[in-house]
């Protein structure tokens, strides 16, 4: 909210300097989020002479002024009260004055630039005299404006949820002057004798609250006779220095005393309220409910709305006319030709004028933003009889007396906090003089008995936020000032329990992969409809769950891999000029219906049970690789590179041997793709992208890619590795050359040879593959196998016979010819 | 023809009339070819020239010593001849070093290479900045004894609102824009409903930090509707607001420095009572003021307070025997004070020339 210095000064003195008010409010919990001081930039100008522009018919003069520059300034002015040798106010351009939407320029006029202008008190904001520039009594030229004026200052000010009593100037005086000491003067709100009428405000007007948990306080005053003007000169300005316009007398009364107090209030025109009631007799029925289904009000923007049934309104008799705590309706409204006024001060509950405002309204107004954070009910005969009084001083109108009050669902009081001796400091942690926390506490309003070291504090009505001790202790932190808490860290002697955490399994995957040569990246965990279509990755196959609220359509659905997001990024890149980029990233995805058990930590109520259950969230390791060339071994280099480092990946951190079974895979290509199986579970999905998705996501070049599922495969506690001693004895290695069927696999032949080679076998790799020329339409390959024992040096007779095996197996199981 | 070609053929009839002075003159003109050898081809011929096992011009004199009449005349051609052609050898084996160590020269003159040259640069990739910053946060609490847990990222509104002291029509819901995926299902907004979840899966006491994933239907200029959050948590008998600002100081002066100090502001969190922002020294002035601290020389890093007992009950721990402190803070804020990064835009954009700094 948009606090003015000036006003605030209504009800303390706070003469310190501004930079110390602000830094009271800070330090005491209410962050100051700019300062916009009136005029700042304008200077203390003399000046030297003044010359009658000819052409000029009202008397327009040059004005050369000294303002403190090593040049004099030249300017227009149409000011008549000045004289050379006077001290006067300019506004360079640039300044901002109070009320005015644009900084100060330089017009030109008579064929002259004239930069800023010298300033009236009006535009200074210091009165009404707008006749003629202010002249000054004291000043030296170029000095700030401020040092020789009172100008105001605005503060935005932050105010945190839990404290609407700060949304208002008498809120804000109260935390200052309790901050430095000094005494709060609340405005009187009590409406003159003289002013009022004799009527009493019962006969005109009948409340009927049908719901008092929603409305547990009505309040109306009616106001006749009432002449509605603008209001007078110093409250616009103070509701433009508060960030509103002002409007006329009665409605500028209510915005004024709602952001002096706190309480918003509403005025409905009694008249036009009377003719809105269907049957309507001669005393106005307010009826608060909440609204039927169907019901609709137009409000005063003239924006139709449908009302839902919690919602709370006002009604004209069975008829809704404002979205209570909301938004007042169209045609109860005041308009130029009101006459009486019935005059509105309730309390609404929180929760449900938040729901109604979020629902209805893209922003909150002043009134539900009040009203959402739970307004005190002792706060609306203050503020009706505020109001009421003003309307009669400024002479708008006669008050009835008395005023209809509903009050049936009065909040419960807030019973007094005991604070026992010593719980203060067990807080804090720094020792607490009780008789210096009663001090603070009472500054703020609160009422405090002190017995010894214990404390029996009760808030005031507008402190409905505190209730228990720890709140107390806040009330005192904040007041004495965190500065004196000493800085400690926790320890106590206990029983060695658990043991040194191991690093995450995502940080030790991290590791391989950057060392493989691959950045990392992180993407949004929602993508697109289309995307997540386009490419199922691991999640293949899976609905995507899709937002209710989404910011917008790219980013509607949760993932279900992170290939999409990955293409994404290699799509930037690309833009970019960035082609041969390889990325990673480790993250959850989504995928409904899959959770197997509820997360770890569920309450013990079961409460859970009758809940949709969470999302199975696997955590995915994704791969991209892009190259640019578009050649078909290039980006078969690619697949391989991620192929190693998934193996690698594998073998040291899971002591698993990755194998890939090919496969046909939505958003691969075909004969180019497969699953990712590890101890003898699929585990995730590598190939080339499909020239489709390619397409789909606008890249260029080819792209490798893989995914598979880290959790469950990667253990939570590191494998510890085994060291050996290295084999003593010699070897015995022989290759083994065959062709094959073209479509042969080299993992069948694999397989094949390890089963026929028995346990002689150390390791089988395949040397090379040939294909075409003199083979035909069959392929050949070269193995070379090694045999070993541990314990004696293998004789190569046993090794030749195992050769021969392996080669008898692959000719019956694979179709091989061996070479010779 | 050489001169001694006659001699060589002659030995015999030569062998008693030679002088001495004509076989200095020999050993002279060998040690002169020697020198003269301009490859180790040249001086293998010079080698065999003189003292090649059948006919060299010193070997074949020193045969034919036998055959000197003159005992001491023999004695005499057989010393010089000795003393011959160990000065030969010598010279022969001093000159083959030599051009040897000549080859080896003009060898590495041919394979120097130029050091200048900037090396290939090394294909390692690089870690995320929101990675590396977690890194630093979770070695950072490591040493204080907290455990990194988590939690799940779609969460019910019980465990990220209800339960943390925010129940429904909440004002301080507000504060926190929330995507939902049905009335009882959202992306969680922060990691404190892990502080739930942790209390009831562990008890007390116990020390935790949460990194992970937060989600806010904000987008600006500094805003984005993903982030990243650490929680921390920690509980115990006796806990109290003055071993937070302690841990706190103890993180902030790791994370950015020895010099910085830390400033407690009250502040507002529906979870914690008391509640309070955290601002460090601005690590760009020192404290003086400046354009990143707005003047204030103090930085904003996270929100904190002592765990309110409302939130202890829900999970499970009793508020009368135990106290407890937590805090929050986004790994975003931490990674672009700490690295220097100015708009945190780029951060989601995963353009490699921004990773790989």
């Amino acid at each position: 909210v948009r606090i003015s210095l000036r006003w605030l000064r209504d009800y303390a003195a706070l003469d310190a300097p501004l930079s110390t008010l602000v830094q009271a409010l800070v330090d005491t919990g209410t962050e100051v989020d700019d300062v916009h001081r009136d005029a700042e930039g304008a200077v203390v100008a003399r000046v030297l002479a003044l010359t009658p522009v000819p052409k000029s018919k009202r008397g327009v003069r040059i004005a050369d002024i000294d303002a403190g520059g090593a040049e004099p300034v030249r300017l227009l002015t149409g000011a008549p009260n000045v004289g050379a040798g006077d001290l006067v106010v300019w506004a360079p351009p640039g300044t901002r004055l109070p009320g005015w939407d644009q900084p100060v320029g330089t017009r030109v006029m008579f064929g002259m630039a004239s930069p800023g202008f010298l300033c009236s008190a009006v535009e200074l904001g210091l009165g009404d005299d707008a006749d003629g520039l202010l002249l000054l009594e004291r000043g030296l030229p170029g000095q700030p404006a401020g040092e020789v004026l009172d100008l105001d200052a605005v503060l935005e000010v932050e105010v945190t949820p839990n404290r609407p009593d700060c949304l208002c100037h008498v809120g804000i005086a109260r935390e200052l002057s309790a901050a430095l000491g000094e005494p709060l003067n609340e405005p009187p709100a009590v409406v003159p004798e003289a002013l009022s009428s004799v009527s009493p405000a019962g006969s005109r007007v009948g409340v009927r609250v049908e719901d008092p948990q929603g409305c547990p306080r009505f309040m109306a005053r009616i106001i006749e006779d009432v002449a509605i003007g603008p209001s007078p000169e110093w409250m616009q300005r103070r509701l433009r220095a508060a960030g509103l316009n002002p409007i006329n007398t009665v409605v500028d009364v209510t915005n004024f005393v709602m952001l002096e107090l706190g309480q918003p209030l509403h005025a409905f025109d009694l008249d036009r309220f009377r003719q809105a009631t269907p049957g309507g007799g001669a005393a106005a029925q307010v009826v608060v409910r909440r609204a039927r289904a169907g019901e609709r009000i137009v409000d005063l923007g003239g924006r139709e709305h449908q009302l839902q049934e919690h919602d709370l309104v006002v009604c004209a008799g069975t008829r809704p006319v404002s979205v209570a705590g909301v938004i007042g309706g169209d045609d109860t409204g005041v308009v130029p030709g009101t006459r009486t006024v019935l005059l509105e001060a309730a309390t609404w509950d929180g929760p449900s004028i938040r729901a109604t405002s979020r629902r209805i309204l893209a922003k909150p107004t002043d009134a539900s933003m009040r009203f959402s954070r739970g307004l005190s009910d002792t706060l609306p005969p203050a503020a009706i009889d505020r109001a009421a009084a003003l309307i009669a001083e400024l002479g708008a109108g006669r008050v009835l007396r008395g005023a209809v009050d509903e009050h049936r669902g009065a909040l419960p009081p807030i019973p007094p906090i005991v604070v026992p001796d010593g719980r203060l400091e067990e807080i804090l942690g720094c020792p607490v003089d009780p008789s210096e926390a009663a001090t603070a506490l009472a500054r703020l309003g609160f009422s405090v008995e002190q017995e010894g070291g214990r404390l029996r504090v009760a808030p005031p009505h507008f402190r409905r936020d505190v209730r228990i001790p720890v709140d107390v202790a806040e009330e005192v932190g904040r007041s004495l000032g965190y500065a004196r808490v000493p800085s400690t860290l926790p320890g106590r002697r206990r029983p060695v329990g658990e043991l040194a955490p191991h690093p995450p399994v995502e940080e030790r995957v991290r590791d391989v992969l950057v060392g493989a040569g691959l950045d990392e990246a992180i993407t949004y965990s929602f993508i697109s409809p289309a995307a997540a279509a386009r490419l199922g990755g691991a999640g293949e196959r899976r609905s995507p769950i899709p937002l209710r609220n989404p910011l917008k359509e790219e980013w509607s659905v949760m993932r279900t891999s992170l290939l999409p997001g990955l293409c994404g990024a290699l799509e930037l890149n690309l833009n970019q000029g960035l082609g041969d980029v390889s990325l990673f990233e480790i993250g959850r995805a989504y995928w409904e219906g899959e959770r197997t058990a509820p997360p770890p930590g569920s309450t013990p109520d079961g409460a859970d049970a009758a809940l949709p259950p969470l999302p199975e969230e696997p955590l995915l390791l994704g791969l991209v690789s892009q190259s640019g060339d578009g050649r078909a071994d290039t980006v078969a280099g690619r697949i391989r590179h991620l192929q190693s480092v998934l193996a690698f990946a594998g073998h040291d951190l899971a002591g698993v041997d990755m194998t890939i079974e090919p496969d046909e895979i939505p958003g691969l290509r075909p004969g180019r793709s497969g699953r990712i199986v590890a101890g003898g579970r699929r585990v995730g999905v590598i190939g080339e992208l499909d020239p489709d998705v390619l397409e789909g996501f606008e890249l260029r070049g080819r792209v490798a890619a893989a995914e598979l599922r880290l959790d469950g495969l990667v253990p939570e506690v590191p494998r510890t590795p085994h060291f050996r001693q290295p084999p003593r004895h010699p070897a015995v290695v022989l290759d083994l050359s065959v062709t094959v069927p073209a479509e042969a696999r080299v993992g069948s032949a694999l397989e094949i040879a390890t089963e026929a080679a028995g346990s002689l076998l150390e390791t089988v790799e395949v040397l090379d593959e040939y294909r075409g020329g003199a083979t035909g339409a069959r392929k050949s390959w070269t193995f070379r196998l090694t045999f070993r024992v541990p314990d004696r040096t293998l004789n190569r007779n046993e090794a030749q016979a195992r050769h021969e095996a392996v080669a008898a197996a692959l000719e019956t199981r694979l179709g091989a010819e061996v070479r010779r | 023809v050489s001169p001694d070609a006659s001699a060589t053929g002659g030995t015999v009839a030569s062998a008693g009339g030679e002088h001495l002075d004509d076989l200095h003159t020999l050993g002279s003109r060998a040690l002169d070819e020697v020198a003269a050898a301009a490859d180790l081809g040249a001086l293998e011929e010079v080698r065999n020239r003189y003292l090649g096992r059948g006919d060299g011009l010193i070997s074949a004199r020193l045969r034919g010593i036998g055959q000197i009449p003159d005992e001491a005349a023999r004695r005499q051609v057989g010393k010089t001849l000795g003393e011959l052609r160990s000065r030969v050898d010598d010279a022969l084996e001093e000159r083959r070093r030599d051009l040897e160590r000549a080859a080896e020269a003009a060898r590495m003159g041919a394979e120097a290479i130029d050091l200048t040259r900037p090396a290939p640069p090394l294909r390692r990739g690089h870690l995320h900045p929101v990675t590396r910053c977690a890194r630093e946060i979770r070695r950072i609490f490591g040493h204080l004894g907290y455990t990194a847990v988590g939690g799940p990222e779609v969460e019910y509104d019980r465990y990220n609102f209800e339960l943390v002291n925010m129940p429904p029509g909440h004002p301080s819901r507000d504060v926190q824009e929330t995507f939902w995926i049905d009335d009882a299902r959202l992306l969680r907004t922060h990691t404190t409903p892990v502080q739930i979840r942790s209390m009831l899966e562990m008890g007390a006491p116990l020390r935790i930090i949460v990194p992970g994933k937060t989600f806010r239907r904000d987008y600006d200029a500094t805003h984005f509707p993903m982030f990243h959050q650490v929680e921390g948590l920690c509980v115990d008998e006796g806990i109290a607001l003055s071993d937070l600002k302690g841990t706190l100081e103890y993180f902030a002066r790791s994370m950015f420095g020895p010099d910085r100090a830390i400033r407690l502001r009250p502040h507002h969190f529906a979870y914690t009572e008391p509640s309070l922002e955290v601002d460090v020294s601005c690590m760009v002035c020192g404290g003086s003021g400046c354009a990143t601290c707005r003047q204030s020389g103090w930085i904003e890093i996270l929100g904190s307070g002592m765990v309110h007992p409302n939130v202890l009950r829900n999970g499970g721990v009793d508020p009368d025997r135990y106290s407890g402190f937590a805090f929050g803070m986004g790994i975003e804020r931490i990674a672009q004070l700490a690295y220097g990064i100015e708009d945190g835009r780029p951060l989601f954009e995963n353009d490699v020339r921004f990773i790989r700094q």
